[in-house]
């Protein structure tokens, strides 16, 4: 029993019992814990006459039984417990143990404390999600703001050419055949419609820009992304006569957020033309250019101006919050910040490339759209204990496809991983088993399978077709165009879990 | 330059203009304007100030509404240019944009441009200022 003093020592509250559930020692600070007097804990008959689970998470009895049969340790759930006579509840778990032969020692873990800092803590990292995403908005706002007037100019011109072209036509129907022939009615009309359409296009750039968007990241041609960012500046360039010349892109693609890197590039892109249109220089020029290194699995974006450069002693700070070189209230100083964040959340990387009196270059390298699915999928996959996955490799060179592909692993757990070059998804997954292949129309054909199954001589190989069979190619199976998500996981024989309908 | 015409006794002087704008249709809307009606004996367009200043060359003009914005070089770069080269002389100037800034503003006016013309505009938009310009 003398050992038992020791208990009194320690800051956690104890109890001993014996085989008949009698308390026979508890520590001082059990008294303190539960409020109870040692009156009222002599009282207790049985101990677990002792305490209640608010939430049932907590069978004291049953952790008691099990110690006392299979001996050891038995640590209860996180459960909400509260003491006889007290209306406190506490965040416990109990830990039960052997004491000796025919002892049992309860100890009560008390996470109030923890449990309230824990949920401090998630409401602070939820408002600070909240925060970014406002932040990433008003950015988004700013620029549109900014680029407001050169847009503004833009769909004036498409609006005069229709509103004249409708006077025209009123003229040309007025003149009854006097003066006006089908085809100037014609071409009145397509002027119309051809200046209604590029308004529209106009218009939907912005929504497109400005909208908040899903999170989630599609195969996309970078030369789509760089005209689009481009599209959007292009009117404020030509309004302060800077010219912006974008070379002939290769084709590169990108498993990207499209949202978040045109959002990118039109911050890179507004500060080129700031830094170009306060330079005094003669020559006024902003260039966007690509490399792509096969190498490293990557690709950059390059983004040249002709101005003045960056200062070296600001040089480190640029991509600081809230940093600005700007006058008061013409920069919020979150442009960059917010991009580094954005091409952090790509695993790719943005650097001042260049800096000198001449101007500067920025780059934004990314991962390859290959590299980028398939450590995509590599994170989700490491989060699915147990699991055993069947990897399928699809080649098109369709980005709707793709696209569809990926979405399936997202909404549904498939590990489809996509690519549009088969030399490079055979250089990339030598190393990944890959049990299964699905083929575009447009890939397929000898040489490919062959290619194909030089990584594993088992290899399922599915064919895309709008008929059902290919005759002379020994495949698995054909899936129709366009392809559904009920069609592919029955033909590849793949899961669809609880989800079968399309 | 101003030319004049026999109609009912009353000698109306016909004029010269010169359109510049980068876009064709828009230069082709202004040409159909003014060519209905009878005080313009030659409306020609430029598709930017380089061509403009072929035109120039070539004939003289009563009148040039030029756009703002076009590449290479906007219409207040080109009007200055005509300026300081001592060629704008009697030369009146419309201006036509789709967004003005009162920078854009005060450099029109320094440069004696005698008005603006916001884009969109309509037939009887364009005629108000040109007549106005002119004083028709």
């Amino acid at each position: 029993m003398n050992k038992k003093k020791y208990l009194d020592h320690l800051f956690e509250p104890i109890v001993i019992i014996n085989n008949e559930n009698e308390i026979i020692y508890y520590n001082h600070f059990f008294s303190t814990f539960t409020g109870l007097s040692p009156r009222k804990i002599k009282k207790i008959e049985d101990v677990h006459s002792l305490m209640s689970s608010v939430d049932n998470k907590i069978i004291l009895k049953e952790q008691v039984d099990k110690v006392r049969v299979n001996g050891g340790v038995s640590v209860s759930k996180e459960g909400l417990i509260s003491f006889v006579d007290s209306e406190d509840v506490f965040n416990c778990v109990i830990k039960v143990s052997q004491a000796s032969e025919d002892e049992v020692l309860i100890c009560f873990n008390d996470l109030s404390i923890e449990k309230s800092i824990y949920d401090k803590y998630r409401k602070q990292v939820e408002e600070l999600k909240v925060s970014y995403k406002q932040l990433v908005l008003a950015d988004k706002l700013k620029s549109i703001g900014e680029l407001s007037a050169g847009i503004s100019h833009e769909i004036s011109n498409p609006l005069t050419i229709a509103s004249g072209n409708t006077e025209i036509l009123e003229i040309l129907l007025e003149s009854q055949g006097e003066l006006s022939s089908k085809d100037d009615i014609f071409e009145s009309i397509s002027n119309i419609q051809s200046s209604l359409l590029r308004i529209n296009k106009i218009t939907l750039n912005m929504k497109k820009f400005v909208h908040e968007g899903i999170k989630s990241k599609q195969f996309v041609s970078v030369d789509r992304l760089i005209q689009s960012s481009v599209a959007l500046v292009t009117p404020s360039f030509e309004r302060l006569g800077i010219t912006l010349s974008c070379e002939q892109f290769s084709d590169i693609s990108a498993y990207v957020d499209e949202l978040a890197i045109e959002q990118v590039l039109v911050n890179l892109l507004k500060n080129a033309l700031d830094a170009v249109s306060y330079s005094s220089k003669k020559i006024k020029e902003v260039k966007v250019f690509t490399s792509l290194d096969s190498s490293n699995n990557s690709f950059s974006i390059f983004i040249q101006d002709s101005g003045d450069g960056i200062h070296e002693e600001d040089v480190d700070k640029i991509f600081n919050p809230f940093f600005t070189t700007k006058e008061l209230g013409e920069g919020t100083g979150m442009g960059l910040s917010l991009s580094s964040q954005i091409i952090e959340e790509h695993q790719g990387e943005i650097s001042l490339f260049e800096n000198s009196k001449e101007g500067c270059t920025f780059s934004l390298t990314l991962p390859s759209a290959e590299i980028s699915n398939y450590l995509d999928l590599e994170t989700r996959n490491s989060n699915l204990e147990g699991t055993e996955n069947i990897n399928v490799l699809v080649l098109d060179e369709d980005y709707t496809n793709l696209n569809f592909y990926t979405s399936l692993n997202e909404q549904y757990g498939g590990s489809f991983l996509v690519s549009r070059s088969i030399s490079k998804s055979i250089q990339l997954f030598e190393s990944i088993n890959i049990n299964k292949v699905i083929i575009g129309e447009s890939l397929f054909n000898k040489e490919n399978i062959n290619s194909i199954l030089s990584l594993a001589d088992d290899i399922e190989i599915y064919v895309y077709s709008e008929s059902d069979n290919i005759d002379g190619v020994d495949i698995s199976g054909v899936i129709k165009t366009p392809p559904s998500k009920k069609d592919v996981f029955n033909k590849l024989e793949l899961n669809l879990g609880d989800e079968d309908e399309d | 330059m101003k030319t004049s015409t026999k109609t009912t006794g009353i000698k109306k002087p016909k004029y010269n203009v010169l359109v510049v704008d980068d876009e064709e249709k828009i230069c082709k809307i202004i040409k159909i304007f003014l060519d209905m009606s009878s005080r313009f004996s030659n409306v020609v367009l430029a598709k930017d100030a380089l061509e403009a200043m072929m035109k120039l060359n070539n004939q003289d003009f009563d009148l040039i509404i030029v756009d703002k914005s076009m590449p290479n070089r906007s219409g207040l770069d080109f009007i200055l240019n005509l300026k300081k080269s001592f060629r704008l002389g009697k030369i009146k100037v419309l201006l036509i944009s789709g967004c003005l800034t009162k920078e854009d503003t005060l450099l029109a006016m320094k440069l004696g441009i005698k008005d603006i013309l916001i884009k969109p505009f309509n037939r009887q938009r364009l005629m108000e200022k040109v007549s106005t310009i002119l004083n028709f």
